[in-house]
């Protein structure tokens, strides 16, 4: 990749070149944290030392031991295990956050940015009507209006993706709109809908997969911060908002758990800014 | 300034939708699930118009918030806007306080990071910025009241203080908290916008002529490079305000963020649109000014808007 760049000068040029490959060390390093969790989440039943729900109540708020290697919450339930159980519904809410403005988004910024006009103009000020409201407001007050709970957390944060990934497929593909290939599939008399999915969508690809990365850690803290609003998944759900919500009454006398959870949380939204970052850096310069 | 009115115009409609969306009639919703007997429910349902088409709801609605009257809260027994009137106070300085963080520090993170490129103090300075912008204002609030509150005790784990000086002590791990990440944000993009434009040949055309260093940062290079930081200003604007409902809530700060919070949990609705209403308003016209902002700054955007 850096090969290619042209030089520009010596020290410019390999400077240049040394940030290249820490933002890929640090892509790497994100990926693998990322994987991690992947794997945790997934194995969960096998990896955690209890059940995430076992309440004991002859073991309540106690501080790291061999027994509970993280201490236990004020139900005495394994902070270790609600935390390796918890990565199930914390990832799988971003997922959904993400898979939903996949599907609506780009297909959106796909129609705005080829067919341009009346209809992007359309599309355009919606967006602005959706992203004139300060970010999770518009969520909070749909779960007013709703009731608490991940499915309206999930949709409620998933609308306001939406508009933020159709601008970026948007700009993406006003810029290959006006490039030749696109002008040999219209006079080769390509019907518009394969151009834009035949031709175009692979091209801008990348560009949706980085934005998506990024979203994803952006979801996960919004989805957390609705959790711990408790606005977002209930107790006794193991899931990481719900362990920074019912931890934070007990910062004064037991913090195991509201720290635990909190470091969980940024560690992982670290991870996702990390290698999205290191995704668009990858794509933008080819 | 048409196109900003429009834009509350239309998020009022949406934020008064939410009643008609909702699960349940439109009482129902306002009520919050609370019983009320035939007669009351007769007499709410002519108050707030509800036995009237849609539109014409929303247009009584629309009449009384612009006349101050936010409606009633279910919860408190008492007007919306005098419920809301005792809680802007915390809400405005934690802003204040955590704008000012935000700005001053953001900056001149930033414009030293871009002077030191490529330095030491730049690679500490933007590693430390990428870490803290992808942290939110509730995980940082937690870390802060462990460490300083819980764990050294240098300050009050929840309350407000008084005075002047109380205040301002008891609202700075809260304020630290909400400008935390958004410092960094801030910081990264004053350095990459001002690196950039140190890079340009007018800089060089400036420094050639003799001009000292400082004069070439502040009025030379950063004039061009100050857009960026304008645009992600109104972004920042925005997150300090969702920000402040979490930090609010983190803190145990009686502002209008907990009210809403508050108001969520107790399905008081209509705090919930008043609030809702009030803070997209602030960031609406926060994002005018930077408008206004733009012009004022750079004379190609007066040009193009004269032109057209």
């Amino acid at each position: 990749m850096a090969t290619v760049v042209p030089a520009r000068g010596g020290v410019a040029y390999r400077r240049r070149w040394i940030s290249r490959a820490t933002i890929r060390k640090s892509g790497l390093l994100g990926g693998s944290i990322i994987l991690i969790l992947i794997v945790v989440a997934v194995l969960a039943p096998l990896l955690a030392p209890y059940p995430p729900n076992a309440i004991q109540f002859l073991h309540t708020l106690e501080g790291p031991s061999l027994a509970h290697l993280l201490g236990t919450d004020y139900l005495g339930r394994d902070i270790l295990s609600r935390l390796i159980f918890g990565a199930r519904l914390s990832l799988l809410g971003p997922l959904l956050v993400v898979g939903i403005s996949t599907a609506v988004g780009v297909p959106l910024g796909l129609l705005g940015g080829y067919a341009g006009g009346a209809v992007d103009m359309i599309l355009g000020r919606v967006y602005d009507l959706l992203l004139g409201f300060p970010p999770l407001l518009l969520a909070i007050a749909a779960v007013a209006a709703f009731s608490p709970g991940f499915t309206t957390a999930v949709l409620a944060i998933a609308i306001i993706y939406v508009p933020l990934l159709a601008r970026v497929v948007r700009s993406a593909v006003i810029v290959e709109r006006n490039k030749a290939y696109v002008d040999a599939c219209k006079v080769r008399g390509f019907r518009a809908s394969r151009i834009v999915f035949g031709h175009v969508l692979p091209v801008i690809v990348p560009t949706i997969v980085a934005q998506a990365t990024l979203n994803f850690g952006y979801a996960l803290l919004d989805l957390a911060g609705l959790a711990f609003l408790g606005l977002g998944v209930q107790p006794p759900t193991a899931d990481w908002g719900v362990m920074l919500s019912e931890g934070r009454k007990f910062i004064l006398l037991a913090p195991e758990e509201v720290l635990a959870a909190s470091v969980t949380i940024a560690v992982a939204v670290v991870a996702f800014n990390l290698l999205g970052d290191a995704l668009a850096q990858r794509y933008s310069s080819s | 300034m048409l196109a900003s009115a429009m834009l509350l115009l239309a998020s009022s409609f949406v934020v008064f939708s939410l009643i008609a969306i909702a699960p349940g009639s439109p009482l129902q919703v306002l009520l919050g699930g609370r019983k009320v007997d035939r007669a009351t429910a007769l007499i709410l349902e002519h108050r707030y118009h509800f036995d009237k088409p849609f539109l014409v709801q929303y247009g009584y609605w629309l009449r009384n918030v612009v006349h101050g009257n936010l409606g009633d809260s279910i919860a408190y027994r008492d007007t919306v806007a005098s419920v809301i009137k005792s809680r802007v106070a915390p809400t405005l300085e934690l802003g204040l306080y955590a704008t000012v963080l935000v700005l001053v520090i953001g900056l001149t993170l930033g414009v030293i990071a871009a002077i030191r490129r490529g330095r030491r103090t730049d690679a500490v300075a933007s590693f430390a910025m990428l870490i803290a912008s992808s942290i939110s204002p509730y995980v940082s609030g937690i870390l802060l009241i462990w460490f300083f509150a819980v764990e050294l005790r240098w300050f009050p784990v929840f309350s407000l203080g008084t005075g002047v000086s109380g205040r301002v002590y008891h609202l700075t791990l809260p304020a630290i908290a909400l400008a935390l990440g958004l410092t960094a944000l801030l910081g990264r993009v004053t350095r990459a916008s001002l690196s950039q434009a140190l890079g340009e040949d007018y800089v060089q055309t400036a420094r050639s002529r003799g001009f000292r260093e400082r004069r070439v940062i502040f009025k030379h290079a950063f004039r061009s490079a100050f857009i960026p930081v304008l645009t992600i200003t109104g972004v920042i604007a925005g997150y300090l305000i969702s920000g402040a409902v979490l930090v609010e809530y983190t803190f145990g700060l009686n502002g209008l963020g907990s009210l809403l919070v508050d108001s969520v949990q107790s399905r008081d609705f209509a705090v919930v649109q008043a609030i809702v209403l009030i803070f997209t308003a602030v960031f609406l016209v926060i994002n005018l000014v930077v408008d206004l902002l733009y012009v004022v700054i750079d004379p190609r955007t007066r040009l193009a808007e004269e032109g057209s």
